[in-house]
């Protein structure tokens, strides 16, 4: 590998790695301000900084260094007992955390910071933590380097080096001494074998030997020493600066152990492998239980009945294929924890531009999830934090006047239940003011003023378009960015939002996510004489005797009478087939949910079942289709495309319509059906 | 020559090991501490070049256990680390340490030590 790339590579990975520090910095400093007095917790801070700090000066981040010096100064003084954890210097000390994350994000982006930015932080963390700055401990340590004696020219020096008896049992070796003399100049040794004893008395491990060195070389007296550093309490040692020459023999011992080798456990470890290889990983686990499947349909149920461990031998052969796929898609799985670190600072600078109290809580930060769906979820998170902290919790006076106290809190929790995961975002603040939350989307025509809502209805409408509750647009969390976005995305990655409410105690928004994107629960469709599959996540409901409910409207098209709401309704039989095909008797409509909030009821021949399916990109060899997702391998060997309802409904020319647009246009509506 | 590189960075153990298996030694990685006993456990190396703080188990502590252990006793051990405090390589020295690295390293200067301290 050329070393540019390689460079390149290792300082990508260093970047990585110091994103990982940075959160652990946050969590340990956080957990310290609470009021956690832990001495592990210290120590975990401390060797984060400090294992930035080294990076940092290994690739030359220079303005990383001495900023990470300070911060691991202080740190040493909490963990030596010299400075005490104080919740002022501990809120210093995370917001020093956030100035390293912003310096470590422009080494990483190769931008530069305003000069000077980080510097109030270091003189505070330096003030608190009563650290003088002088420039020299700014200087990060450089690699050593040799330079010549500040007298220049050739010296002779003489030294005499006699070991103690110790000094071999500590892993010292005279020949090292030899070479790293030998470096300075011309050398001359001379050993003194005088205190070496009879053969019977000699023991292996004691050194019995001296030397005598002449030395001619330019660097001074300090360079020689350095080498003697690390003998200098097992040996006596003499240095003078003398004119004279001597013969030399050069006979140091050699390691004297002849080890057994000690047989016991094998290490435990990582690897590092490219997410690719994994990927192809879970497509093969994907391609053999789809196999499998085919096999099993294939086998005739005569053959079974002929040969019963046949039919046992192969649910044997299923349940190895389930577990070997749930093994592979455990390699894609990250913990939560990546994203939830990141939001007490979110928490802290929301509290401090809103002036709130505010208490982040976290729960099940372990649970693990695809790393594709956690890259997603970060912001739809941080969205649904911003808006408990912006909106959602009230300030101090107000809490303290409702009977509440003065600090607000937001909890953050996942985990697992069967194949899905399920996030809570919650706030014990002022919850959805539903009397505001109808008016305004009456002003803003998304509903018509006489609809008959349930309290859920009312809730939910805070997930359409263009809906915002706050007055003003502020930058915490107006930024004409909604829950719709929210919601947008969470669908996207095949899951579901719901809310619950209570007025006066707070909201939750409930995230449910599949665990994978690599396959999805399906459910099976006939339509135009091919198979389709439906996500599961995407359907509300199905409905066998639908026609009666059929109507129409001017500019709509046909729709499907819903609960007194009229969806947009289309036939996939002609989507993908003929226009005149025919309803047929047994024909289901599939309700499912759009993005932007709206319903389409999707009408198909048949239901065929339900079952999970691996997603195969259509991508990779085509331009992507209107209304197809993917696609899958059935059971039965068959390609069967993946429908996107969102895209479908759009293809249908309904643009994007709403349950509740319909509503307040319906009067012209007639009856076809 | 066969050295075990201990450091819990990711990237500076790479970095590290890289820079040895140019110079053509056989490298072995751990983590911590605790997870290069393991390795000297069941191989034999020829050096050990090790960071000084360490999550799981520190580089004095690794030390300390193998200046104990009969297989690793005499095995030079380099400490490789940010600190350059003049206490600190006193202590590493008395617990047994062969040498003293400060990082950033110099890959150069690295190899040439790992050179000087190497079988003849």
């Amino acid at each position: 590998m050329p070393v540019d790339s390689k460079l390149e590579r290792f300082r990508t990975m260093f970047l990585d790695e110091c994103d990982e520090h940075a959160r652990t910095l946050e969590r340990t400093l956080g957990a310290l301000q609470r009021g956690a007095r832990n001495a592990d917790l210290v120590d975990d801070a401390f060797r984060a900084i400090h294992s930035i700090k080294g990076g940092a000066g290994m690739f030359g981040f220079d303005r990383i260094v001495p900023f990470a010096h300070i911060f691991e100064t202080a740190l040493d003084g909490i963990r030596t007992g010299r400075i005490a954890v104080s919740e002022e210097l501990m809120t210093a000390a995370l917001r020093a955390t956030d100035c390293l994350s912003d310096l470590i994000l422009a080494a990483a982006s190769n931008t530069d910071l305003a000069a000077g930015y980080e510097n109030n932080m270091i003189g505070t963390l330096a003030r608190l933590a009563g650290i003088t700055i002088e420039s020299a401990s700014l200087e990060p340590a450089k690699p050593q380097s040799r330079e010549p004696a500040a007298s220049g020219g050739a010296e002779r020096w003489n030294i005499r080096f006699s070991p103690h008896a110790g000094l071999l049992k500590r892993a010292n070796e005279p020949l090292f001494i030899v070479r790293q003399m030998q470096e300075l100049g011309s050398l001359q040794v001379t050993a003194d074998m005088s205190a070496l004893p009879p053969f019977a008395q000699l023991q292996p491990t004691d050194a019995y030997l001296g030397w005598t060195f002449e030395l001619e070389t330019e660097r001074g007296e300090a360079a020689i020493r350095d080498i003697f550093q690390f003998v200098e309490d097992d040996c006596d040692l003499s240095i003078t600066r003398r004119e004279a020459g001597s013969v030399s023999e050069d006979t140091a011992p050699q390691a004297l152990l002849q080890p057994d080798v000690v047989m016991a456990e094998p290490m435990a470890s990582t690897i590092r492998v490219d997410i690719d290889r994994i990927d192809r990983l879970v497509n093969l686990a994907g391609e053999i239980a789809i196999s499998q499947a085919l096999v099993a349909q294939l086998i005739d149920q005569s053959l079974f009945n002929a040969n019963p461990r046949l039919f046992q031998e192969l649910s044997q052969l299923l349940t190895h294929t389930q577990n070997l796929q749930d093994s592979v898609m455990a390699i894609r799985a990250q913990p939560i924890r990546t994203i939830f670190d990141r939001m007490p600072r979110l928490v802290r600078e929301l509290a401090e531009q809103t002036n709130k109290k505010i208490v982040l809580r976290t729960a099940g930060e372990n649970t693990e999830i695809d790393k594709t769906v956690i890259e997603q979820l970060s912001d739809p998170i941080m969205h649904m934090i911003r808006n408990a902290a912006g909106h959602a919790i009230e300030d101090s006076e107000e809490r303290i006047a409702r009977g509440k106290p003065a600090e607000g809190l937001i909890h953050l929790s996942a985990e697992q239940r069967g194949s899905r995961i399920v996030i809570e975002v919650g706030d014990d603040g002022r919850g959805i003011d539903r009397e505001r939350v109808r008016n305004k989307a009456i002003a803003k025509n998304l509903i018509a003023s006489d609809a008959v809502l349930s309290t859920e209805d009312i809730d939910n409408l805070i997930f359409l378009p263009g809906f915002s509750t706050a007055e003003t647009v502020t930058n915490i969390a107006g930024r004409g960015v909604g829950m719709d976005v929210v919601k947008r995305n969470i669908q996207k990655l095949g899951g579901r939002v719901s809310l619950r409410s209570e007025p006066g105690q707070g909201s939750t928004v409930v995230l449910t996510l599949p665990l994978t994107l690599a396959v999805l629960e399906g459910m099976i469709v006939r339509a135009a004489g091919e198979s389709y599959v439906i996500p599961i996540s995407s359907i509300v409901e199905c409905r066998a005797s639908w026609q009666k409910d059929v109507g129409e409207v001017a500019g709509f098209g046909e729709v499907l009478k819903m609960r007194g709401s009229y969806v947009s309704l289309i036939h996939l039989n002609r989507v993908f087939g003929s226009a005149a095909a025919a309803f047929k008797q047994q024909s289901v409509a599939i309700i499912a949910e759009i993005e932007g909030g709206g319903h389409v009821a999707l009408v198909v021949d048949e239901i065929v079942g339900q079952q999970q399916v691996v997603i195969k990109s259509i991508t990779d060899n085509l331009d992507p289709i209107v209304g197809i997702a993917g696609a899958t391998i059935l059971g039965d060997g068959r390609v069967a495309l993946i429908l996107d309802a969102s895209e479908i409904s759009r293809l249908n020319g309904s643009r994007r319509k709403t349950v509740q647009t319909f509503n307040s246009g319906i009067d012209s509506r007639r009856n076809v059906a | 020559m066969k050295i075990l590189a201990v450091d819990d960075s990711p990237t500076l153990l790479e970095i590290l090991v890289s820079t040895l298996v140019e110079a053509g030694h056989d490298v072995l990685e751990a983590g911590d501490g605790a997870e290069a006993m393991k390795v000297l456990a069941v191989d034999e190396v020829e050096m050990i070049i090790s960071d000084l703080h360490m999550a799981v188990m520190s580089g004095f502590e690794l030390l300390h256990k193998v200046r104990q252990s009969e297989v690793h006793q005499g095995t030079p051990f380099v400490f490789l680390t940010t600190e350059c405090d003049d206490e600190l390589k006193r202590a590493a020295r008395h617990a047994g340490a062969t040498a003293w690295m400060v990082k950033p390293f110099d890959p150069g200067s690295l190899v040439q030590l790992v050179r000087r301290l190497g079988p003849a």
